[in-house]
């Protein structure tokens, strides 16, 4: 820790440096919070800028913001996709408070321009890689089984790989699932999926910012390899009460957020329960399989207070569980299997001064999974899971209008549970061995400012020193070729085991070439000192969390990438094309053979293989901002490998999310309730299709979405030859994912159909149509050899099973 | 340490899938045949040889040498036998002693032999005498004489194959023997069907392994012996990771022979044992390498083809590249009379 501690006093040596620069004379400072004007909500990632000089700032996480120039008179432009602009005349002869917010604009097609407004974000930034999705737009597009579902959006985007059939899973740039830093109000969520995978744990009417960063992660963040996606729920009404609500074909939604106290105090509660379990049991209550059953639940809460102008506090957590149970009437065998996550984050805003704002964060985050089992009088309970406590306290210092500078440290204590066992039968209890636990402490300190070199470059650079104390109490156990154990070290409690440390330079450059387009290159070194091991094709609950430890080193990523970006049409449009190169080292897999339930008495990390990995690749991005047609089209080009020296004989293979083709088409197409002549203008054939239709359309608001996916099909690993084995026919396996899947490919429809706006509440019809052309792709592939007796002969077939074909859906949803 | 239990533990993402598969069946999933290119591989040898000593009966050592083939290759039983190799140079080595093992077909085998080979390969006598099936073992002479190479306890057997130029190696050893305390019956389903108890003292030595046979001598209506050969029931091999040095109960449901499609496995309750049973059981001591091949064996052939179990390669105590095992037993065994 004195090492920490040595780096954190040069971070606040550097602070101090910074501060010197914005002792400049005659500058004063504009700053303040921006909301949204409906619900009284912060705003973040709202342009704030000064019109004379076009220079400015986007407001943060919690919707503030701070611009320091010469003193002067000036226009002040606030502007959100979506939004009603804000251009404001402003005296800056003195430091001002300027707290405002933004309304909704009525329409959304016309694309209000603002006279040598700058080029939009995504050119301007220095950040690469990093894509904001608008709630609204996900709510719009189709939903597996009307299951709204950001994580499903996600792998849309170019460079993110879905992990297979309706699976939530996601994968980023060749990195693993375990390398995604799933942020949910700053607490790490370590399972983002219910159902194996078909729905994620984030409930849509919650939610109200999603932001991905795929490359060139800025130094606030760390921790993983690949990517971070970065969830705030929001805050509550602090206007009025709301209920918001939806009755779907799988689960029911309720929402209901409201002021504690007006303006300054504000809370929201949403709930979601699948009824999957009540569907089934009219089906299988008479057959063996009766008790057998499955349901998840998550539940999110938040709440919020002013103390004072310069002080706010939030609390929010979320708590979500999954339930399988399994019943085998004939054998007696009964499992019941729960798990999920649990998340608490406590922080605390304030504002030293004008120029300088700070975020105190105490954060709670576990994940665990259990599974009983009973059979006559045997009983196991095998359990697994992951416990953080976090402390964050980041700054976010504005000492002029071309520094945007964050630094801070962080600390988190993990409790991983590998894998533990208890067994009885009847009055014995088998020896499972002790529970053993890794406790450690990971540590981060950071410093990154955004700043303009000039006014063509501009610099996101940033350094983490980040380290990792793996501690007791804990018993290292060590085996003999027979899996005896030979050795116990026992270390007690707080004694350092293993320590881990390493900096990480963070850079991205981004050159403007001018008003409509820039070319940005980024370096990023990442250090990840938590591991997930998986063992199956698919990423499931039984996957365990480890930390580093004497035999498992951190994992290290490089990336490298450079990228061209180009608005068209006034930013109507936005294209860019990004080549990117990763490296990542010390990545883990279980060892050949290994089979989890013999992993008692024994340390998870006993079992594993360390390797490397690499993944390069080209996406290709064009997206229409705004109008009535919206979407995107996103393509990536991509090879990921590993190679390990235990595993296919120590030959480089695929990566099981190896794609090498995926292609995303994304559309939704807004029809507002409009007056007889616009309408007339808008529709154009249409209205040829039929009067009724237009009739119809008048009256309402419909959106349509639309989505196309292809992707490269997964690779497998499958035998390619057979043995007998005491009568038995054997399979003897080729390479390491040798095999390749046919590729995927789906469209789906949907339609929303907003219902007429009574004064005190609204609601709306959303259908939508799963795998329209109801496509077999491909989920698993299994084979069956059949032993005819008569000829004497075997015969083995393959097949390919495929889970959804066309699906219709129907969601009522509500709001009053 | 219930055989199905075990079995569940390790296949419960298996369960955990076919319930999504089950809940999708719901909306209509589908599945067709597909052809799978497979690239050519090699054939391989592969070896299973047993060595076994319950103590009091002397059984010679059997290899069998086969070869692997390729996965969709339709295969023949009578090419089963064409999947022999013959004319290998087989030797075990003991004490410091090596024994020529000679290649022996079914047609030369003594009659007395033939149950004991029978259950080496799995298969009934009837099945055997109807190929010309060859196995490597003492030389003939040896064995008319009575006068031949068995197991013993605690001697550790060495194993050298040379076959078309390539040699092979392997050992093993045949642990200390342990005799169950007792066996019974215990009914599971209504009173008729049941599973096999066993009470058993695990020594305080860890890394042992066992393996569990059973054999139904009670004939059925037309005058059968039910079973021809004790069978391995589902999870038959286990270890004392989690029974070190305690005494315990544990229970097995009923085996099946490999490929069983008689009518009796359609019948209601294929896994249970009937109350009139007559159970002998053949209960072994194996070392750890050889209860590593059998549990991973085990997993892979109860969920073969599943695309969620990891493919896993079955770690062979074979070096030189082929496949296969090299085992040796140590052999107890006891009697469950049927209640009535």
């Amino acid at each position: 820790m004195r090492l920490f501690y040595k780096y954190f006093s040069t971070l606040l040596v550097l602070f101090v440096t910074c501060a010197s620069w914005s002792q400049a004379q005659n500058k004063y400072t504009v700053s303040g919070f921006i909301k949204e004007a409906e619900s009284g909500e912060n705003l973040l990632g709202a342009n704030v800028y000064i019109k004379e000089l076009l220079e400015g700032t986007t407001t943060n996480q919690y919707g503030f913001f701070s611009i320091t120039v010469e003193e002067g008179q000036y226009h002040l432009v606030i502007s959100y996709l979506g939004f009603e602009d804000i251009i404001e005349e402003i005296d800056l002869t003195k430091n001002i408070r300027y707290n405002n917010a933004l309304a909704p604009s009525v329409i959304t097609t016309g694309e209000v321009v603002i006279e040598g407004e700058r080029s939009d974000k995504n050119i301007e930034s220095a950040q690469m890689g990093k894509i904001d999705l608008d709630m609204d737009q996900i709510k719009a597009l189709p939903a597996f089984m009307g299951e709204v579902d950001i994580l499903k959006t996600i792998q849309l985007l170019p460079g993110v790989q879905s992990a297979g059939e309706g699976n939530s899973g996601f994968y980023v740039r060749g990195g693993g699932p375990d390398q995604n830093l799933v942020l949910l109000d700053e607490a790490v969520v370590y399972n983002v999926s219910h159902l194996f995978g078909f729905f994620s744990v984030f409930n849509a009417d919650a939610i109200k910012n999603v932001e991905l960063i795929k490359g060139g992660m800025p130094a606030n963040y760390g921790g993983r390899l690949s990517s971070v996606l970065d969830i705030s729920m929001k805050e509550g009404n602090r206007k009025k009460f709301t209920v918001d609500g939806g009755i779907g074909v799988i689960s029911s939604r309720l929402t209901i957020q409201g002021p504690i106290k007006k303006n300054v105090s504000s809370f929201i509660v949403s709930g979601r329960r699948t009824y999957i379990d009540i569907l089934i049991n009219p089906f299988i209550k008479k057959t063996p399989f009766a008790g057998t059953g499955y349901f998840f639940y998550d539940l999110t809460a938040k709440a919020n207070y002013d103390l004072s102008d310069n002080d706010r506090l939030y609390v929010s957590g979320y708590f979500g569980r999954d339930v399988f149970s399994y019943s085998q009437g004939q054998s007696g065998f009964k499992a019941k299997i729960p798990w999920g996550n649990a998340t608490t984050s406590l922080r605390w805003n304030h504002l030293f001064n004008e120029k300088l704002f700070v975020n105190t964060s105490l954060i709670f985050s576990d994940y665990d999974f259990s599974f009983g089992i009973t059979q006559s009088e045997f009983e196991l309970v095998l359990f697994s899971g992951i416990r953080d406590f976090n402390t964050k306290v980041d700054f976010n210092y504005f000492p002029n209008v071309r520094h945007n500078i964050k630094f801070g440290l962080n600390h988190i204590y993990h409790i991983f549970t590998p894998s533990s066992a208890s067994a009885s039968q009847g009055d014995v209890d088998f020896d499972t061995g002790d529970i053993v636990k890794m406790y450690a402490h990971e540590a981060a300190v950071y410093f990154n400012d955004e700043f303009s070199l000039t006014e063509m470059i501009k610099l996101n650079a940033g350094l983490r020193f980040s380290s990792f104390y793996h501690v007791g109490p804990f018993t290292r156990y060590t085996k003999d070729d027979v899996g005896s154990t030979t050795d116990e070290i026992k270390y007690k409690k707080g004694d350092l085991i293993k320590m881990y440390y390493g900096l990480e330079p963070r850079l991205s450059v981004r050159y403007q070439l001018n008003s409509k387009s820039s070319v940005k290159a980024a370096y990023t070194r990442n250090n990840q000192y938590i591991h997930l091991a998986t063992l199956a094709s698919i990423s499931l609950p039984t996957d365990v969390w480890v930390g580093s430890s004497d035999k498992v080193k951190p994992q290290i990523g490089d990336q490298y990438a450079v990228g061209y970006f180009r608005n068209l049409l006034d930013n109507r449009y936005e294209t860019s094309v990004e080549l990117y190169y990763k490296d990542m080292d010390n990545l883990i897999e279980y060892q050949d053979g290994f089979i989890p339930s013999d992993n008692v008495q024994d340390n998870a990390d006993n079992n594993f293989t360390t390797g490397k990995g690499n993944s390069y690749g080209a996406e290709f991005f064009i997206k229409k901002r705004t109008g009535e047609l919206t979407g995107w089209i996103g393509y990536t080009i991509a090879k990921t490998t590993r190679i390990f020296d235990d595993l296919n004989d120590g030959k480089s293979f695929p990566a099981k999310y190896d794609r090498t083709h995926d292609l995303s088409v994304v559309a939704t197409y807004d029809l507002q309730k409009r007056d007889k002549k616009e309408l007339s203008d808008s529709l154009g054939t249409w209205q040829k299709v039929s009067g009724r239709i237009e009739n119809w359309v008048r009256k309402r608001h419909v959106t349509f979405g639309a989505v196309f996916v292809y992707a490269t099909g997964n690779s497998l690993t499958l035998p390619v030859g057979r043995y007998v084995f005491e009568g038995n026919v054997v399979n003897e396996y080729g390479p390491r994912n040798w095999y390749r899947m046919i590729p995927y490919h789906r469209a789906d429809i949907s339609v929303t159909i907003h219902g007429k706006e009574h004064k005190r509440y609204k609601s709306s019809w959303n259908f939508a149509i799963y795998n329209v052309y109801s496509r077999a792709n491909p989920y698993f592939l299994y084979f069956n050899t059949d032993i005819d007796v008569e000829k004497q002969t075997l015969d083995t077939k393959a097949y390919q099973v495929s889970l959804f074909p066309i699906l219709p859906s129907i969601t009522w949803n509500f709001s009053f | 340490m219930k055989t199905h239990l075990t079995q569940n533990i390790t296949s419960i993402r298996g369960i955990m899938i076919l319930t999504i598969v089950v809940l999708s069946l719901g909306l209509g999933s589908c599945e067709k045949e597909i052809t799978v290119e497979v690239p050519n591989s090699e054939p391989k040898l592969v070896i299973e040889g047993r060595i076994e000593s319950d103590g009091i009966n002397e059984t010679p050592p059997f290899i069998t040498l086969t070869k692997s083939t390729g996965y969709f290759e339709t295969t023949s039983f009578s090419g089963l036998t064409d999947l022999q190799v013959h004319n290998a140079v087989v030797t075990i080595k003991v004490d410091n002693v090596t024994y020529p093992l000679e290649e022996l077909c079914v047609s030369s085998v003594p009659p007395a032999l033939l149950p004991d080979l029978a259950e080496f390969l799995g298969v009934s006598e009837e099945t055997l005498n109807s190929y010309n099936y060859c196995v490597y073992t003492v030389p003939l002479t040896d064995l008319l004489a009575g006068n031949f190479l068995s197991g013993e306890v605690g001697k550790t057997y060495y194993l050298t194959v040379v076959s078309e130029g390539i040699t092979y190696t392997s050992r093993t050893k045949i642990p200390v023997l342990n005799k169950l305390n007792s066996v019974w019956y215990e009914p599971a389903k209504e009173d008729t069907f049941g599973f096999a108890w066993a009470n058993m003292t695990e020594p305080d030595t860890t890394g042992n392994g066992y393996r569990w046979y059973a054999k139904r001598l009670s004939h059925t209506i037309d005058g059968d012996q039910k079973d021809d050969a004790f069978i391995p029931p589902a999870g038959s091999a286990f270890d004392d990771k989690f029974i070190n040095a305690i005494t315990f109960d544990f229970a097995y449901d009923r085996g099946h022979p490999p490929g069983d499609h008689t009518e009796e496995y359609e019948t209601e309750s294929p896994h249970y044992f009937k109350r009139d049973d007559t159970i002998a059981i053949k209960f072994c001591t194996i070392d750890y390498s050889v209860y590593r091949f059998l549990r991973v064996f085990e997993i892979e052939i109860s969920s073969a083809g599943s695309p969620f179990a990891s493919p896993s390669t079955i770690p062979t105590n074979i070096e030189g590249g082929a496949l296969g095992l090299w085992a040796g037993y140590g052999v107890t065994y006891d009697t469950i009379y049927g209640v009535d």
